[in-house]
């Protein structure tokens, strides 16, 4: 055995390079062998005789290794006596200087507390006794530990490491180790150095003595020079001081702040003795200071050894440090001098640091320690506070020569400097609360309320209506310069640095509130009772008697009151006082601000968001003291004077807003006016702007500190009645929700009217930051509506979430109904708060506010549903009525409105769950509304007229439509739109997308309503849907067409709506017949066609009944009986249809024909049925019917050389039809291709209604998504023949046909992203081939038989050469198809891109493979694609078959789509190189640059700058 | 080398410029037949394509240390001509053909090669202004110091951008 033994040693301590594992297993197997006891240490350690004790310092480093290891594995299975053993020896090798690290390691491993898994299974008893390491064996350890720390300096950095963290377990908190040390040193304290010997307190105590002896007689033989006497006791402490001295490592020094932190909390211990700490506090701080504040350059990154363990930040090093600062009481009077002189430097990141540490340290610290600190603590933050005002001075002092540049936007304007002074400020405030309260009241904060700062405030603010007294009277003008320069917010220095001045105040006093209600208390009569009384005074109609107003206040207020009234003579009205409103405002608006921010539970604290610094930026959010010492007894003072300021700051919002409003009529009229305005007792523009914007703050602070106060939990009595104090009252509540109403309609009104975004404003209390009045009042509305209500007081506070929420939607109702643009601005505030609750993304509400958004409306109880039920409520009469008689901006309002309502009100509302209270209310609105909408219709068909129809001239329009296309002969529908001219044309079109809007209302509204309500809406819609079917096939009325354009897609969209268990059996069979019969109806010459919205509303309908078939024997019966013979057979390709019975298809017939299938396919493939593969074919029928088409008319015009239409049908020809069908194969075959696409996506919509494939609103199978792509991409690759493929090099024939490769497009882009790339290797050539193909249809340069792969370079000889060559030009294509090849192409080349980027990021050798085998033809594609525009806009005469504003338009969307196209292309090509293995590329770099040469001479910029960067790329190689 | 010609340059801040007219275009491009017209190259442009270079001597950009500027840039996107005026942080400045030298290839490398580039020291200056522009304008002199592999090394570590530079600063120590 021992032989065995002997060679597994030697293999574990064999450290030559290249056998690593079979040392590891060799340690391993003695690990093993050592736990389950078959191999005695004591055979281990005679094994390692050798390598222990040789004279090699390699080898016994090694041996000491291994035996660390062993003991670090088999830890449980050694019993105390060998525990002793081990650490006696290990304790000696620790000084062993070559082996210190390795020792260190393994005491480490020795003190760990046996594992507790092991612990419990050997379930208590001697032997679990055994297991733990004796106290003695410990301190034997500590010592040489305590003795090698001391020269730890000479280390390397490894041993170092070692050593502290040896160090940290022993004076890890909470462990025995750490108790054993501070207790052995009390003793060593208390007695003379003979008592070190004394018995350990320990557990072990019958062997402590003989364990203390040879401890001691250990240390004394391995220290060498220890003498006789007993050893000193292990002063850690002292020793580590020794150990970190000079350290630069910052792995070590990490290790170091922590050992800190051990070392002071060992010390603190209850009964440790903390005199020696206190001796050597000041030898800690001045070590520590070395490093205050950090100064640390991360080394770079090494491209090669890029597995650095764990990078070591700044931050990380500057938090470690500031926790060793705080660890001790004792080090506050050598760390806070430390602190504020840093404080005082001009480095910026060491004034970061500075407040960083004290925030953490002084509530460490204590009240008692920072007691004598407190004078020098509160002069350096308050300067640090108000340190803005010095910039300002500064500002001033260098006379701006522009004027405006010291004024609002002076400090805040030049974004780097202020801003970060600001910061630097707004950090120091909040550590000012912070110091403020650990202070402990009456501390800092009375010397910080007796301070100048905060009476220079009160002076500021009274001085304000004095300077604009003076400045109204003439006589004293020139005395009162610069205070009239205040008044005048023209915005000179001196205006400016007076708001700094009450901006820094308010800071000051707010950090200094917020510190704790016994400050709120102090500052009561002191400050905030003053400022009341004069933001009152500014706002009372005439101080006429000055003595009354104010003489009850305080001497202070008398004296505001005596310097306001004294010094104006009686002319000085509200309005010239404005600007002491302002401040006033200001100062209280962030009191309470900064209170709400404390009061609020959680760290993040001021929840109102901050949107722009809302609330006037007071940044005091983090220190969080939660509402705990606020709400108690002894915050009873300082509620109430809270409660006093916040009944003073709403009784003074009140006098101040019927004086805005008053003032918002007049500034519409002009800004010169503002002399006038203030005569006629009006705000000037300017004023009301700032003073709207202060009053909006001061709703947001006050509406938070509600929020708050409700948020807090109230445990007794006494606090619950504090709490209620800081409540608003409902009617507070309600004047809020008014005034904020106003102000943003106002605002919006403003916008609307300005044509502008948002008209922000330089705010002044807010550092000049642009602010929004609209922006700030929507948020503060928003806040009131997600209030918790209570749940103690349960019906109080619920009817006070209800009193809001009609309030708010009468209001806004109101502005609805007028005419103007008050009603878009109502619209967009309404569809804004209606929506909050859904998540969506508001612009001006940061991320805490929207997921606190979301949470509360998770549990269903905030108000944004009931405003939400109000809303649909109120809105439904103001709908049906614009409805019936609209005029044409109305119709752009209702178009607005429809689409905001389903695409964002609705799906919030459906989305919560069913049992939330206003769900109900609102579902019964969308049912009254959706029945009404229906209703409407019917009474207008009933009445039969088109005049007065709902949905304005639409039915007009549609009538003409049709009549003129049942009078003129099949096929020749372009003479009768001319006819119509482009008037009628665009208004049909508009009234079109406003039956789609209501048709999507519909939908969404039925999603809303319950299963009951929905069954009577579906029995509605059923019928009308019957009775069209019906009457369809019979003579044509204007009561029929009427029905056609606006009940059937209502209708339509009902049935899409509704829930899949709604749909009895036999109703969908009714339902799907009768629908299949109003697509399949063959329009003859007697009957007019459907409209095309009409039309694709009843596809969706259909596919949503198919979908929702609970019977799935009846639905095959259907599928095979009805819908194959009507729809399938009749398509353009399908074998059956070539008869002479096609002939009579007209073009919009067929595409309807090939949509429907198409959404019946989708309907299907959700369902995982069988009959999608035939649906599949027979869309590739149409397809392929197109194609043939297409080529045999090229190659006839090719023949003719002259393409036109005449000369084409007697090619093809079978009589004069020929034109009109080969039109409707296109158009049938764009439909299917579009097809392809509605079979995948996850979300498709058609005329306004969708047909999702979420499992609550459709039958949705797992894995159809998977199933229905791999099915559509082999049918395709089946249809598409080899050489089509490849790249051609002859003929342009060869490649894919147009209307498959559209398919193929519009395929890939709706798909996911995942399979598409699961899917690659066989999509990568039908993809190729699609770009391709539709890059040739979009390049000009792409010429009939040029190659697309040699487009690029074809297109850059021509562009040299000056000139196209002349060539045989292609037939032109109309407009609409170049621009649906474009969008499909650009929605293609995103997929590529897609992968490209993915393979350049985290390659998949599939789809790498799949690239690589394609590099020609995917250069080519890009290369194409990149340089695609499209042909120009064909030329008027030429556009026979549509008016040239359709084509016009037409152009345009292509031109956008192109250079969607080009800017995809680049990114292809950017991302090429990074896919794709370069050497594959270099054969093609040439042409790649010539291309994106082309490019950079785009007409885009942003094609050019993408080229830009392409180039770099590609000639950087 | 040795001592920084210029040891304490003047920072200034990066600007946020942002284009004036975009609006305009939009609204151009909205109505209809406008769609095909073309953003022209403009002042601006041309300023984003060289205000990230780097300065030869300090870690940082052109831009920062105000030696371009935009209102120095005249651009005629119709004639193909683009005039660059740049400004040394010292008149004695050693490296103004440095500068401009990478100036002149960035743009080269940024723009359509029918345009014509002019790189000139703003009036004033630099000590030996004319000597300076004669060298810059002479393009016999341009290709041969691009043919000094050395040359061309500094001007590509010039033009490689913010993030190229703390990699280059790296490597040194």
């Amino acid at each position: 055995m021992s032989a065995a033994v002997l060679s597994l040693v030697e293999r574990a301590c064999n450290t030559e390079t290249g056998v690593d594992d079979a040392r590891v297993a060799a340690v391993n197997d003695i690990a093993q062998q050592v736990s389950e006891r078959r191999l005695a240490l004591v055979d281990l350690v005679v094994a390692l005789h050798g390598p222990l004790t040789s004279p090699e310092k390699e080898a016994r480093e090694h041996g000491t290794r291994l035996l660390g290891e062993v003991v670090a594995r088999a830890r449980a299975a050694l019993n105390a006596g060998e525990l002793h053993t081990l650490a006696e020896f290990l304790a000696a090798r620790l000084r062993d200087w070559p082996c210190v690290g390795a020792a260190a390691a393994a005491c480490c491993a020795l003190l760990q507390p046996p594992d507790a898994a092991a612990a419990a299974t050997a379930a208590a008893g001697s032997s679990a006794a055994a297991e733990l390491l004796r106290d003695d064996s410990a301190l034997v350890v500590m010592e040489a530990a305590a003795e090698m720390l001391r020269t730890a300096q000479s280390f390397r950095q490894e041993e170092r490491g070692a050593l502290l963290q040896l160090l940290l377990q022993l004076a890890a908190p909470g462990r025995r180790w750490a108790a054993l040390a501070a207790g052995r040193r009390s003793g060593g304290a208390a007695a003379t150095s003979a008592a070190a010997a004394a018995p350990v307190s320990g557990a072990a105590a019958s062997g402590a003595a003989g364990g203390e002896g040879g401890a001691a007689g250990g240390g004394g033989g391995g220290g060498g020079g220890g003498g006789a006497a007993p050893p000193p006791p292990p002063d850690l402490l002292d020793a580590f001081l020794g150990a970190a001295d000079g350290e630069k490592d910052p792995r070590c020094l990490l290790l170091a702040f922590q050992a800190v932190q051990a070392l002071c909390a060992l010390h603190h211990a209850p009964g440790a003795d903390a005199a020696p700490l206190k001796a050597l506090a000041d030898e800690v701080v001045d070590w520590a200071s070395a490093y205050f504040p950090i100064a640390f350059n991360p080394p770079p990154p090494r491209p090669g050894a890029g597995s650095a363990p764990a990078a070591i930040s700044r931050q990380q090093l500057a938090a470690a440090l500031e926790g060793a600062l705080a660890a001790s009481p004792f080090l506050a009077g050598s760390a806070l001098p430390l602190m504020l002189e840093k404080l005082s430097s001009t480095y910026r990141p060491a004034k970061e640091d500075a407040l960083g540490a004290l925030r953490r340290c002084c509530p460490a610290y204590g009240p008692d320690a920072l007691g004598p600190h407190v004078a020098q603590i509160w002069p350096a933050l308050r300067s640090e506070v108000m340190a803005p005002i010095t910039a300002a001075g500064g500002a001033a002092a260098a006379p701006a020569p522009a004027g405006g540049l010291g004024g609002p936007g002076g400090l805040g304007g030049p974004g780097g400097d202020g801003e970060g002074r600001l910061a630097l400020a707004r950090a120091a405030a909040g550590c000012l609360t912070v110091v403020v309260r650990a202070a402990g009241p009456g501390a800092m904060d009375a010397a910080a309320l007796q301070d100048a700062a905060v009476t220079d405030l009160l002076a500021v603010v009274r001085r304000a209506a004095a300077a604009a007294a003076s400045a109204a009277s003439p006589a004293a003008a020139a005395a009162a310069a610069a205070g009239a320069l205040a008044a005048s917010a023209g915005g000179s220095a001196a205006g400016w640095r007076a708001d700094v001045t009450v901006l820094c105040g308010a800071m000051l006093l707010a950090a200094v509130c917020a510190a704790g209600p016994a400050a709120t208390e102090r500052a009561q009569p002191a400050v905030l009772g003053p400022l009341l009384a004069l933001l009152r005074g500014s706002l009372e109609p005439a101080p006429a008697h000055p003595d009354a107003a104010t003489a009850a206040l305080s001497t202070e207020a008398a004296d505001a009151a005596a310097a306001t009234a004294g010094t104006s003579g009686g002319s000085s009205s509200v309005q010239d006082r404005w600007n002491q409103t302002l401040y006033g405002l200001h100062v209280l608006t962030s009191v309470v601000a900064a209170v709400a921010a404390e009061l609020a539970p959680g760290p993040s604290g001021n929840d109102g968001g901050s949107s722009g610094g809302s609330s006037n930026g007071i940044g005091i959010g983090g220190g969080g003291s939660g509402a705990g010492p606020w709400l108690g007894p002894a915050g009873a003072g300082g509620i109430e004077a809270l409660a006093e300021v916040r009944t003073g700051l709403t009784a003074c919002l009140a006098l101040l807003q019927p004086l805005l409003d008053a003032s918002s009529g007049s500034s519409s009229d002009g800004d010169v006016a503002a002399d006038l305005a203030a005569a006629a007792g009006c705000y000037s523009p300017v004023a009301a702007a700032q003073l709207r914007l202060a009053a909006v703050a001061a709703w947001r602070a006050l509406l938070s500190l509600h929020a708050a106060a409700l948020a807090a939990p109230a445990a007794t009595a006494v606090a619950a009645a504090a709490r209620d104090k800081l409540l608003l009252p409902p009617a507070e509540l309600q004047a809020a929700a008014r005034q904020m109403a106003a102000c943003a309609l106002s605002d919006g009104v403003a916008a609307v009217a300005a044509d502008g975004a948002g008209a922000a404003v330089a705010c002044r209390m807010a550092w000049g930051r642009g602010m929004d009045v609209g922006a700030e009042a929507e948020a503060a509305l928003r806040q009131l509506l997600l209030l918790q209500p209570q749940q103690p007081l349960a019906d109080g506070t619920a009817a006070e979430a209800g009193a809001v929420a009609p309030l708010l939607v009468s209001s806004l109702t109101e502005a609805m109904g007028r005419q103007g643009p008050a009603r878009a601005a109502a619209l967009r505030l309404a569809v804004q708060l209606a929506s909050a609750a859904g998540g969506s993304s508001i612009s001006s509400s940061n991320g805490s506010s929207v997921s606190s958004a979301a949470a509360t409306a998770a549990c269903g109880g905030d108000g944004t549903a009931s405003f939400a039920a109000a809303l649909l409520e109120a809105l439904s009469p103001l709908l049906l009525r614009q409805a019936r008689d609209a005029s044409a901006d109305d119709e752009a309002w209702l178009h607005d409105c429809l689409s905001q309502l389903s695409s964002r009100v609705l799906p919030a509302l459906a989305a919560r769950p069913p049992t939330d209270t206003h769900r109900a209310a609102a579902a019964a609105a969308a049912q009254r509304l959706a029945a009404a909408a229906l209703g409407a219709a019917a009474d207008a068909w009933a009445a039969g007229g088109c005049r007065g129809l709902p949905f304005g001239d639409a039915a007009a329009a549609a009538a003409a439509a049709a009549a003129a296309a049942v009078s003129s002969s099949a096929g020749a529908e372009a003479p009768a739109l001319q006819r119509q001219g482009g008037g009628g044309d665009e208004a049909a079109e508009a009234a079109a997308q406003l039956v789609s809007g209501w048709a999507g209302l519909a939908q969404q509204l039925a999603a809303v309503c319950d299963d009951r309500q929905q069954l009577a809406l579906a029995m509605d819609a059923a019928e009308c849907i019957a009775t069209a079917s019906g009457s369809s096939s019979g003579s044509s009325s204007s009561a029929a067409v009427a029905a056609g354009w606006v009940r059937l897609p209502l209708a339509c969209g009902l049935v899409a709506g509704l829930r899949p268990a709604v749909l009895a059996p036999q109703s969908t069979q009714a339902l799907a017949d009768s629908l299949l019969r109003l697509l399949a109806a063959a329009p003859g010459a007697a009957t007019p066609p459907l409209p095309e919205h009409t039309a694709c509303a009843a596809c969706v309908a259909l596919g949503a009944a198919v979908n929702r078939w609970q019977d799935a024997a009846a639905l095959d019966g259907w599928v095979a009986g009805s819908f194959r013979p009507a729809l399938l057979a009749r398509l353009p390709g399908s074998s059956s249809s070539n008869g002479s019975s096609s002939s009579s298809i007209r073009g919009g017939a067929a595409a309807t024909h090939a949509a429907a299938v198409g959404w019946v396919g989708r309907a299907l493939a959700l369902r995982n049925h069988a009959a999608l593969g035939d649906v599949i074919q027979a869309l590739l029928g149409v397809l392929a019917a197109a194609a043939t088409a297409t080529v045999a008319a090229t190659a006839t015009a090719a023949e003719a050389g002259a393409p036109t239409d005449m000369e084409v049908e007697g090619g093809v020809g079978d009589g004069p039809h020929a034109p009109a069908r080969s039109q409707a194969t296109a158009e049938a075959a764009s439909a299917a291709a579009e097809a392809f696409g509605v079979l995948v996506a996850e979300q498709a919509a058609s005329g306004g209604v969708g047909l999702p494939a979420r499992p609550a609103a459709a039958v949705c199978r797992v894995l159809w998504q998977q199933r229905t792509l791999s099915l559509c991409i082999q049918s395709l690759s089946s249809a598409v023949s080899p050489q089509q493929l490849r790249p051609p090099t002859d003929a342009a024939a060869a490649l894919l046909p147009l209307p498959l490769a559209t398919a193929v497009a519009c395929l890939v882009s709706a798909a996911p992203r995942g399979l598409c790339r699961a899917e690659s290797a066989r999509l990568t050539p039908l993809l190729l081939g699609s770009v391709l193909r539709l890059c040739a249809e979009l390049g000009p340069g792409a010429d009939a038989d040029g190659p697309a792969a040699a487009t690029a370079t074809a297109a850059t000889a021509t562009a040299a050469a000056g000139g196209p060559a002349p060539q045989p030009q292609p037939q032109p294509q109309p407009p609409g198809a170049v621009a649906q090849a474009a969008a499909a192409l650009s929605s293609a080349l995103g997929v590529l891109g897609d992968w490209l980027a993915l393979q350049a990021t985290q390659p998949a050798p599939a789809l790498g493979q799949a690239l690589q085998d394609h590099v020609p033809e995917l250069v080519a594609c890009v290369c194409a694609a990149a340089v695609a525009v499209p042909p120009p806009p064909a030329h008027p005469s030429l556009t026979t078959s549509a008016s040239a504003a359709a084509a016009a338009a037409a152009a345009a969307a292509a031109a956008a789509a192109a250079v969607a196209v080009r800017e995809e292309g680049l990114r292809c090509v950017l991302a090429l190189m990074d896919a794709v293995p370069y050497h594959l590329l270099h054969p093609l770099r040439a042409k790649v640059l010539a291309v994106i040469v082309r490019a950079l001479d785009d007409d885009r910029r942003s094609v050019r700058q993408l080229a830009v960067r392409a180039r770099r790329t590609w000639s950087d190689k | 080398m040795d001592e920084l010609i210029n040891p304490n340059p003047v920072v200034h801040e990066r600007r946020a410029t942002q284009r004036h007219n975009k609006p305009v275009h939009k609204q151009t491009s909205g109505s209809s037949l406008g769609s095909g017209d073309r953003e022209p190259i403009d002042a601006l442009e041309i300023f984003e394509h060289i205000r990230d270079i780097n300065d030869p001597e300090h870690p940082y950009t052109l831009e920062q240390l105000n030696v371009v500027s935009e209102d120095m840039i005249d651009v005629d996107d119709a004639r193909g001509r683009v005039s660059v005026q740049f400004t040394p942080t010292v008149a004695h400045c050693s490296m103004a053909t440095l500068i401009g030298l990478s100036l002149r290839v960035k743009l080269w490398r940024s723009l359509p090669p029918r345009f014509k580039v002019d790189i000139k020291l703003s009036p004033g200056s630099h000590s030996s202004e004319a000597a300076v522009n004669k060298q810059l304008s002479d393009k016999e002199r341009v290709a041969a110091a691009l043919e000094n592999p050395n040359l061309l090394a500094m001007v590509n570590k010039c033009l490689a951008g913010p993030a190229g530079a703390g990699a280059g600063a790296s490597v040194a120590p």
